[in-house]
């Protein structure tokens, strides 16, 4: 009992100290919890308490005032780069894109401590005014690197009306007519058709456990390159060690960058977003999902780079959770699929491969509701091969 | 419900509680304890802890007819009141169990059931005139109400846990022990069968028409253990709670799966529901004394009724008629063998209780019948099995596959009670308590993060 007590004081005393300032992102309330479960919460984050001594402290606070300008200015220097260039389908004004990225990340910073579902639902009308104006072309703006003229449908991310579509499209945003003339130079299109799984001889699929699962049960392990891990979000992806399995079946751990890095690949499928729609807003997901094709079009100049649209959930799982519902599903895949350009990055959304007409995911073809069952990971496979982009033949 | 385990119950509730009633003067506890059962009650089911005060009084008073010990034999009015008490609490248990299936929520509370079968053995007990002093009103509602048994038990007995006395004071001995079995539990809870239920949802996840025969036979041990360590620790917990309270260690697990048969294993297992339903429902019946064939009747009557007790999917009844099926086997044909050769006995609960938990766990028929495909692969079956599977789900588990095998025998949890004032013990004990409030904390500020996908 004194053990007890004695080794609890000290918790206590550093939760309730800290509660301002180390912990100050976390979501606290004396009436139901202890100032020692903010310790815990901490070390399960990586935030130690001696964080806030002087000696190393004052990072923190910093980076966090600096964050607002740096962006705001990268979001107006990425405007005004494409105006110049004429890509742009919308007319943002550099203020205008200004004022967007003051707003995001406004509310960015109010929403991390929150409750994770209070805070999507806070931020959900700002947001689909904000995507509206978002930069289209922001992720690869050099169009001299796209090969030679790919103009294939770029998915619409499957609504099934549940999300209001001036989110999903925005204004001017049509990709399957306003696109000619801008990426089509030669006149060549390729539409989305079918390949056997050869095709996937030099494709890198990137994910969390429903790409691990498709390793696992799928058939495209004798061709493909995994590299993916339970609970991997957008948001940690790129700062952990996830497991490699290349075609042969040889594995080891490694660090997205590292693969990157040191290998070549013609195509990429990413498929993340399961494990963080209890973290954050649509908007924060999609400003992350962008920073990481960045980095994969940085290491891998060539590679068509698929988004793979969230699969969605059981309609028994959506309907009993606050975050991890279909809706929210929709809208995030709404979100992302606005970051295919329909050259080299394209937004493939197999929900209908899988979903009832409602959207919800067919209980026969799953036992949690979330995942797969290793038995039906051949329609995601099927559904691969039959939504492939083939170019420059 | 709030549960023992969590932050507000060990943090607020809890010592908020304790130390109103050691303030409070020895004569008058029960009174504080009343209380904080109804708010302990109320906070986690609301308007039922209405249902349940209502409850209380009706079966107090009734209770009050039913007592005939000073009065000379049972007469009339005595028998009409203790068959109304039985009307009103068996009807009310089927009427909420009735409606949970029926509607697909959950409408009975979390442990209702335990305190309807506490009031069913209160009246009987009034009846057959075991209880000799009059209880008074107090006594009653505390003893129907007492918060540490309210969500698995155990079902404590009015004769077995010192409600003859009225002053409850704790000596600090008797407070330690309680610390110590609190912590015990609630470690074997957080750290084993948390973790352990996970394994299983992995399991429902890859489906089990395609789970490999290892790792079917996997799942179903740590099935087996995490309910072990889940029951086990939830009623050491409340034991351990008790004893703070100044009420004796009521005991619930006598380690089940050392147990040598079936029927001794459920002696062993949730040990007061056993005796619950053996004294109440299998020697009312008659027992073993009208000759086989009574017995073999009676035996399918109490394991079908515990089988729907636990839930009225098909399932249930395959599980308590399976359960009865197998100890109506031992106890006419093995019986003698196992008497023997003890190990037979063993074998017999370590072979057959897995897959009764098995059963038990899995609601949907055809489910079951695929999973005993992969279990037994005599047949064929199994679609795009990954034989890897088993190894990836071991080198994660065998940490809590290890520990709760080793639960399982008698030595370690003798070894560590016994040695519970030792210093290493008690360091041993406070890195659980700490850890298991990690694993809380971390499971509450991110109920979604809990599994991750």
């Amino acid at each position: 009992m004194c053990i007890l007590a004695l080794t609890s004081l000290p918790l206590l005393l550093l939760g309730w100290t800290g509660r301002k300032t180390v912990y100050g992102e976390y979501e606290f309330d004396p009436v139901k919890e202890p100032g020692l479960a903010l310790v815990f919460e901490g070390i399960h984050d990586g935030i130690y308490p001696w964080k806030d001594l002087p000696l190393i402290g004052g990072h923190k606070e910093e980076a966090a005032t600096e964050q607002p300008e740096e962006e705001v200015a990268e979001a107006g220097e990425s405007v005004t780069e494409e105006n110049a260039e004429g890509q742009m389908t919308q007319e943002i004004s550099g203020e205008d894109a200004a004022k967007d990225g003051e707003k995001s990340t406004a509310s960015q910073g109010e929403t991390k401590g929150a409750d994770a579902s209070e805070s999507y639902e806070e931020a959900d009308d700002a947001e689909v005014e904000k995507i509206e104006t978002l930069p289209q072309n922001a992720i690869h703006a050099d169009t001299d690197s796209i090969p030679n003229g790919v103009c294939s449908p770029v998915m619409q991310a499957v609504d099934y009306d549940v999300v209001n579509v001036a989110f999903l499209s925005p204004d001017d945003t049509e990709y399957n007519t306003d696109t000619e003339g801008i990426f089509a130079k030669n006149g060549i299109y390729y539409p989305l058709g079918i390949v056997d799984s050869t095709y996937f001889g030099d494709a890198l699929f990137l994910g969390d456990s429903r790409t691990v699962g498709l390793c696992e049960y799928g058939t495209l392990k004798e061709n493909a390159s995994f590299l993916a891990k339970e609970s991997v979000n957008v948001y940690n992806v790129l700062d952990q060690e996830l497991r490699f399995v290349d075609s042969s079946g040889e594995t080891w751990s490694a660090t997205v960058e590292e693969i990157l890095r040191d290998y070549s690949y013609g195509k990429v499928y990413v498929a993340l977003g399961v494990n963080e729609l209890g973290i954050g807003t649509t908007y924060m997901y999609y400003e992350k999902y962008r920073e990481l094709l960045e980095l994969i079009r940085e290491y891998q100049p060539d590679a068509l780079i698929y988004i793979q649209g969230i699969m969605h959930v059981s309609q028994e799982k959506s309907s009993s959770d606050s975050c991890r519902n279909n809706t929210v599903i929709s809208q995030r895949n709404g979100a992302i699929s606005t970051l295919a350009n329909g050259r080299d990055i394209f937004y493939i959304d197999m929900n209908p491969y899988v979903c009832d007409n409602n959207g919800d995911l067919l209980p026969d073809l799953s036992g949690d509701g979330i995942h797969l069952k290793a038995s039906a990971y051949e329609n995601w496979d099927r559904f691969l091969m039959e939504n492939a982009v083939v170019i420059g033949e | 419900m709030i549960l023992f385990n969590s932050l507000a119950f060990l943090f607020r509730f809890f010592p908020v509680f304790l130390a109103i009633y050691y303030l409070t003067p020895a004569r008058f506890r029960e009174v504080v304890l009343f209380f904080g059962s109804i708010l302990f009650y109320a906070m986690g089911a609301g308007y039922m802890a209405l249902g349940l005060t209502a409850l209380t009084i009706v079966n107090y008073v009734l209770g009050q007819m039913v007592f005939s010990a000073d009065k000379g034999g049972v007469k009339d009015k005595n028998k009409r009141a203790f068959y109304a008490a039985i009307f009103i609490d068996a009807g009310a248990l089927i009427l909420f169990k009735a409606l949970s299936g029926v509607t697909d929520k959950v409408v009975l509370p979390l442990g209702f059931s335990f305190y309807l079968f506490k009031m069913i053995s209160y009246q009987a007990d009034l009846f057959r005139g075991e209880i000799t002093r009059r209880p008074d009103i107090l006594d009653t509602v505390v003893y129907f109400t007492m918060f540490p048994q309210v969500t698995q038990g155990p079902i404590m007995r009015w004769n077995s846990v010192g409600f003859e006395k009225r002053e409850r004071t704790v000596t600090v001995k008797a407070f330690n022990d309680g610390l110590f079995f609190f912590i015990l539990g609630l470690g074997m809870k957080v750290l084993l069968a948390d973790r352990l239920s996970i394994l299983w949802i992995e399991i429902e996840k890859i489906g089990f028409e395609s789970i490999s025969t290892p790792l079917a036979w996997m799942g179903a041990v740590g099935y087996s253990l995490r309910l072990y360590m889940d029951f086990w620790g939830y009623s050491l917990m409340a034991a351990g709670i008790g004893m703070m309270l100044g009420f004796h260690f009521v005991v619930n697990f006598v380690h089940p799966y050392w147990a040598c048969g079936i029927s001794d294993f459920y002696r062993r297992w949730h040990a007061t529901l056993g005796t619950w339903f053996r004294d109440y429902v299998y020697i009312p019946l008659g027992g073993s004394r009208k000759g086989a064939l009574r017995t073999i009747f009676n035996l399918l009557v109490v394991w079908l009724l515990t089988g729907l007790w636990h839930g009225i999917t098909p399932n249930f009844l395959l599980w308590g008629g399976s359960l009865a099926l197998l100890i109506i086997w031992e106890k006419f044909v093995a019986g003698r063998l196992i008497d023997a050769v003890p190990l037979i006995g063993h074998l017999h609960v370590w072979f057959f209780i897995p897959l009764t938990w098995v059963v038990f766990a899995i609601p949907d028929l055809y489910a079951i019948r695929d999973y005993f495909m992969r279990l037994f692969p005599f047949f064929g079956g199994g679609i795009n099995v990954n034989p890897g599977d088993f190894m990836k789900q071991l080198r994660i588990y065998w940490p809590y596959l290890l520990s709760g095998l080793l639960l399982c025998t008698p030595h370690w949890y003798r070894l560590i009670v016994k040695n519970r004032k030792r210093m290493a013990v008690i360091i041993f004990m406070t890195a659980v308590f700490w850890l298991s409030v990690y694993r809380i904390v971390i499971a509450e500020s991110n109920p979604f993060m809990y599994f991750s996908f």
